[in-house]
């Protein structure tokens, strides 16, 4: 994984040490909160329901043993002892305190990371595939410029205080695991005239109150002008991007006021304008960053391993494991394994201490020091000897870490809600444990199949609801939890935003709602083979309202109606 | 300074310290105090603007952040959330 140099390691310190100077001084009263909140919020700290929240960068989701020894470390001395991996790939602790934070900043440094521009109308932390560099389907490995668009956006001048934050997410794989198509700006390696690889540039996809999916902005830009081009779409949006009103400012309202068309010809006219030569990224900078993220040296192994076929043919709870939390790697012999932070029942996507210190002595055991965050809130450990799988799924189970759900009903996201947001309208952790301990029985789970089921707290959608197949919006309805449900969203290639079923539910009439809606497909599906998203394009809403809302006068609700509730929340 | 009320409920004023972030609420003799049951209650316009004032006060001398009032209800004399964010607050916990 990417090294940093002197410089990297120059500017993480010299940040934390600024930030400690920030903290005196407004503790010693020289800057008022109004000066000091924006000071904080560049370094992640957000003020929440609880108190400070840090929320720290894990650039493109990579994480090393020594840096989740590290988180852990903080969790434990800093926090009550565990951390929340977010739909960002990223990292929240919930209570720490505005005197600790120096100290947590440089803790971090050591370790080759910060919380710089986690907040904020800036660029934010760039998504990859978690899977980057080790999957069997990878046209070229994404996180060589991911790493480059890290290096050209931390502290890029122009853009540190656009309209609004800004997130860009980027893939090198057929299939996109990273949800690209709902990023300010998504990027996907293709092959171009020639075999040359290169980019599909998309732009203006989102969630949030208005969500939409992003639009092909270039079907294929040359590699080496990645961020001359991107310099171009930045400008374009920082110059015209709405700065009056807050719901309007994010690129996604730009793109669609002007049009994919109009929105391409200016962004051409700047790009062309532009000295591309001096934007560039240099082909010495791309041959130095290359091999950071070379494979490590993993031996040859056979491609089978009969003692795992004999463990999966007598063990069913590791088949299923294997089952539903590998997938195969780029070399023949090992495996790429989900780590779900999942166990129906648990928090979607927190850790304690104790299992990211179990993560990182794990991921140094089998996986060469390496592990991922996926923006669904799980784990991937990238380079497994299939020979040690059944070792490590034995170490999982001991350190409670085996949920064997990937991708299931019970793999569910769900943003911090209420529990600890100050801007949330519902809880949403509460209602992932229902619906998770309801589906709990994983025959059951298999039986259902491919699923993604979201829950956001309010509008804001940081659970991505809009995405799920199966999508769940908390909403205040006259003081009271209500949740709202959306069907057939998509995070993948076919992305697509969900549609609202019908009038929101109470809290606890939630999990019935999405047992309805399961029944709903298991009795009308085609057969097993057709997944919930594929049984839904092909009926629509219709039988999920008529089994919801039955003969209820209310169940056709519009779509003013829903945004009265949330708005009025 | 922002505020969650109605005119005809009482109300407490809550912020955050600065320090450590921790949710307080403001008691008699303007002390800040964890638990909502030793708060001052503001049950009329005077007595709100009066709390505001002294919050005002505590922002300006680096003690606290954030401060607002909300809606109480009261039960026993005590007062209580009237919304699940300030009950989940005044938990000092999520709910999970
Ligand atoms: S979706 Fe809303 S409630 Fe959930 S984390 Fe985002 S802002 Fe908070």
């Amino acid at each position: 994984m990417y090294r940093y140099d002197d410089f990297d390691h120059e500017f993480v310190r010299s940040r934390a040490a600024q930030f400690r100077d920030q903290v005196s001084r407004r503790l010693s009263g020289d800057l008022t909160e109004d000066q000091f909140r924006p000071l904080r919020l560049q370094n992640g700290l957000y003020l929440q329901l609880h108190g400070y929240m840090l929320r720290v960068a894990i650039p493109y989701g990579v994480v090393s043993s020594s840096q989740l020894r590290a988180l852990a470390d903080i969790a434990r001395r800093y926090d009550r002892g565990y951390g929340h991996f977010t739909t960002r790939q990223n990292i929240q602790f919930n209570w720490v305190t505005l005197t600790d934070t120096p100290d947590i900043l440089d803790r971090l440094a050591e370790v080759e990371m910060h919380a710089v521009q986690t907040s904020g109308n800036c660029i934010r932390n760039v998504t990859s595939d978690p899977l980057a560099g080790v999957a069997a389907d990878e046209i070229e490995d994404p996180r060589i410029w991911a790493e480059a668009l890290r290096q050209w956006s931390s502290v890029h001048p122009e853009f540190l205080f656009l309209p609004r934050k800004f997130k860009i997410a980027i893939t090198g794989a057929a299939e996109d695991r990273a949800a690209i198509l709902f990023h300010d700006i998504g990027l996907r390696i293709v092959k171009g005239k020639g075999g040359a690889t290169g980019f599909a540039v998309y732009v203006g996809g989102g969630q949030g109150r208005t969500p939409y999916v992003a639009q092909l902005l270039r079907g294929f830009l040359e590699r080496r002008h990645l961020l001359s081009y991107l310099e171009a779409v930045m400008r374009v949006y920082n110059l015209h991007g709405r700065r009056d009103n807050l719901y309007k400012a994010r690129i996604k309202i730009l793109v669609n006021a002007l049009g994919i068309d109009e929105f391409a010809r200016q962004v051409e006219a700047e790009w062309q304008s532009i000295d591309r030569e001096a934007l560039d990224l240099p082909d010495a900078e791309v041959e130095r960053i290359t091999p950071h993220f070379a494979l490590p040296p993993l031996l040859r192994r056979p491609a089978t391993d009969g003692a795992i076929a004999r463990r999966r043919a007598r063990d069913a709870d590791f088949d299923r494991f294997v089952r539903n939390n590998t997938a195969p790697h780029r070399i023949p012999g090992y495996r790429i394994v989900t780590v779900a932070l999942k166990t129906p029942g648990q928090v979607p996507g927190d850790a304690t201490a104790d299992q990211m210190d179990a993560l990182a002595d794990i991921a140094e055991r089998y996986s060469h020091a390496e592990a991922r965050v996926t923006y669904v809130q799980n784990i991937v450990l990238p380079h497994v000897a299939l020979a040690d799988l059944a070792d490590l799924y034995d170490r999982l189970v001991a350190d409670g870490l085996a949920s064997a759900n990937a991708g299931l009903i019970t793999d569910i996201i769900a943003c911090p809600g209420l529990d600890y947001c100050n801007l949330a309208n519902a809880r949403a952790i509460p209602v992932a444990q229902a619906i998770a301990r309801r589906f709990d029985d994983p025959d059951r789970a298999a039986e259902i199949g491919a699923l993604r089921l979201n829950i956001s707290g309010c509008i804001n959608a940081c659970g991505h609801h809009h995405s799920g197949n199966i999508g769940i919006l908390g909403v205040d309805k006259k003081g009271t939890e209500h949740y709202q449900i959306t069907l057939g969203g998509s995070p993948g290639d076919d992305a697509e935003v969900g549609t609202i079923v019908g009038p929101s539910f109470a809290a606890e009439d939630v999990p019935d709602a999405i047992e309805a809606i399961i029944a709903t497909y298991l009795e009308q599906r085609d057969s097993a083979g057709e997944s919930f998203l594929e049984f839904y394009r092909r009926v629509g809403t219709g039988p999920f309202k008529a089994r919801l809302y039955g003969s209820r006068s209310d169940n056709a609700p519009t779509r003013s109606r829903v945004l009265e509730t949330t708005i009025g929340g | 300074m922002p505020s969650n009320t109605s005119s005809s409920t009482p109300s407490v004023l809550t912020a955050n310290l600065l320090r450590t972030g921790e949710v307080v609420y403001l008691a008699p003799g303007g002390r800040w105090v964890p638990r909502l049951d030793d708060a001052r209650l503001a049950l009329d316009e005077d007595e709100r603007t009066a709390v505001q004032e002294t919050a005002a006060r505590y922002v300006a001398a680096g003690e606290i952040v954030a401060p607002y009032l909300m809606d109480v209800r009261l039960e026993g004399g005590f007062p209580k959330p009237a919304s699940m964010r300030e009950v989940i607050r005044a938990s000092r916990r999520p709910t999970v």
